[in-house]
């Protein structure tokens, strides 16, 4: 009942107000007409004169300042480093391999296949679920850095070492078993 | 003096019939004016809203940074829409002229009734007998539905009225829509101009500020949100004598 009235009463108050409105969209239409003419007649002239028909205004243009900087401010930041696992006590290399397929062959085998060169951002995806600009797999090396090098002032003689282990003296076992029936 | 003598209310039954007739479709008349108002309203706010998306960045980078330039961008800013949206009725209304000018040159009839000649395509109903209206208080009413005045009866010698009156038509109405989009967008621009820079002191004190004052810095957000400042008061001290 209450949206019935309330309905009423709009219509009444459209009824009373509709040549005020019809006023006011006619006024409009003729100012918007006016409007588009002189758009219309002042972008011919750009036109010709060799420039843009609807320039960019002043504050668009700052605005894509501000999103130019903001984005280069995002690009020239290093990527986060992913953090590195604790190297062992010994020197050593892990390979980490990746199974990185391309696709399938037509034969529906899997095949490994070299990786493709990088292709524009802008590439549609694959349908295979790769990006076909995806980066190169990546070979995660995690050797023990090597020693800071030392100056020759500072470094001290270098201690030699024999790397070819040769025995200084030979001890005799051949007969331990004889002295030890001796003994009993 | 009596005062039912200055006033003579005599009814007879069938003015009585046309009476409650009358006021139905009055009320009827009124609720679909009250429908339409509302659709119209609703399609207003749905146009409007596309100069939201023009003004966000500008203001949201702060480059536009108080009401008199935000309207005078987003007067610029609505100007073009209005001229992009009214490209199609200008062309529809453009090549109409065209054919009208064409057409009328040709025959060298510049007078010919074109929107008479289209209502062929139409029942026409006999508006202007005299028979289907009564006098209701002096007041000249419909009294039953009109006859048919003429059927539809397309002809061929007609087919510029068939072409050009709905090409008139079309620019006119969509025109008028372009026009009211313009006038929602116009209203919607001059709404924000006032609300988007308010500063309110709805929620603010100046003694609640004043504790743990840094100067050069605002202690409450002075955005015209009072729910979403902090409390005003500092709290009651714990050991704090109590009456």
């Amino acid at each position: 009942m209450g949206k019935f009235l309330k309905n009423f009463g709009l219509g009444l108050v459209y009824i009373v107000l509709l040549p005020i409105l019809l006023a006011i969209l006619v006024l409009f239409a003729v100012y918007g007409l006016g409007v588009c003419i002189y758009l219309f007649f002042a972008s011919m002239i750009r036109f010709f004169q060799g420039k843009e028909m609807f320039p960019m205004l002043p504050e668009d243009v700052k605005v894509a300042e501000i999103k130019k900087a903001q984005m280069d401010a995002q690009m020239g930041t290093p990527a986060p480093m992913a953090p590195q696992a604790a190297s062992p006590a010994g020197p050593s290399t892990v390979y980490v391999q990746q199974n990185y397929y391309q696709g399938q062959k037509e034969n529906g085998a899997a095949q490994p296949s070299a990786p493709q060169a990088a292709l524009p951002h802008n590439e549609p995806i694959d349908t295979t679920g790769y990006f076909k600009s995806a980066p190169q797999p990546p070979v995660l090396d995690v050797t023990t850095p090597s020693a800071p090098q030392l100056s020759n002032e500072s470094k001290p003689q270098a201690i030699p070492q024999n790397t070819t282990p040769e025995p200084t003296a030979y001890i005799d076992i051949s007969h331990d078993d004889e002295a030890k029936g001796d003994k009993q | 003096m009596n005062f039912w003598t200055y006033i003579e209310v005599s009814m007879s039954d069938n003015d009585r019939k046309l009476l409650i007739v009358f006021l139905v479709i009055l009320v009827l008349l009124f609720i679909l004016l009250g429908l339409i108002g509302m659709l119209i309203r609703y399609t207003m706010q749905q146009q409007a809203k596309r100069i939201d998306y023009y003004m966000h960045d500008p203001v949201v980078y702060h480059v536009i940074d108080n009401p008199e330039h935000f309207r005078r961008y987003g007067y610029v800013v609505n100007n073009r829409l209005l001229y992009h949206q009214a490209l199609v009725p200008f062309i529809l209304g453009a090549i109409s002229l065209i054919l009208y000018i064409a057409y009328a040159a040709s025959t060298n009839n510049w007078t010919e009734d074109y929107f008479g000649h289209f209502s062929s395509l139409f029942i026409v109903l006999d508006w202007g007998n005299p028979q289907y209206y009564a006098q209701f208080w002096g007041i000249k009413l419909l009294s039953s539905w009109p006859g048919v005045y003429s059927y539809p009866n397309p002809q061929a010698a007609y087919w510029a009225s068939y072409v050009l009156v709905p090409l008139w038509l079309t620019t006119i109405v969509y025109y008028l829509v372009v026009i009211q989009a313009f006038f929602a967008r116009l209203i919607l621009l001059n709404r924000r101009s006032r609300t988007v820079y308010e500063k309110s002191l709805e929620g603010y004190n100046y003694y609640g500020s004043v504790t743990n004052y840094q100067p050069g810095y605002p202690q409450q957000n002075p955005v015209n949100q009072p729910m979403n400042n902090p409390p005003q008061n500092p709290p009651f001290p714990p050991n704090f004598p109590r009456h």
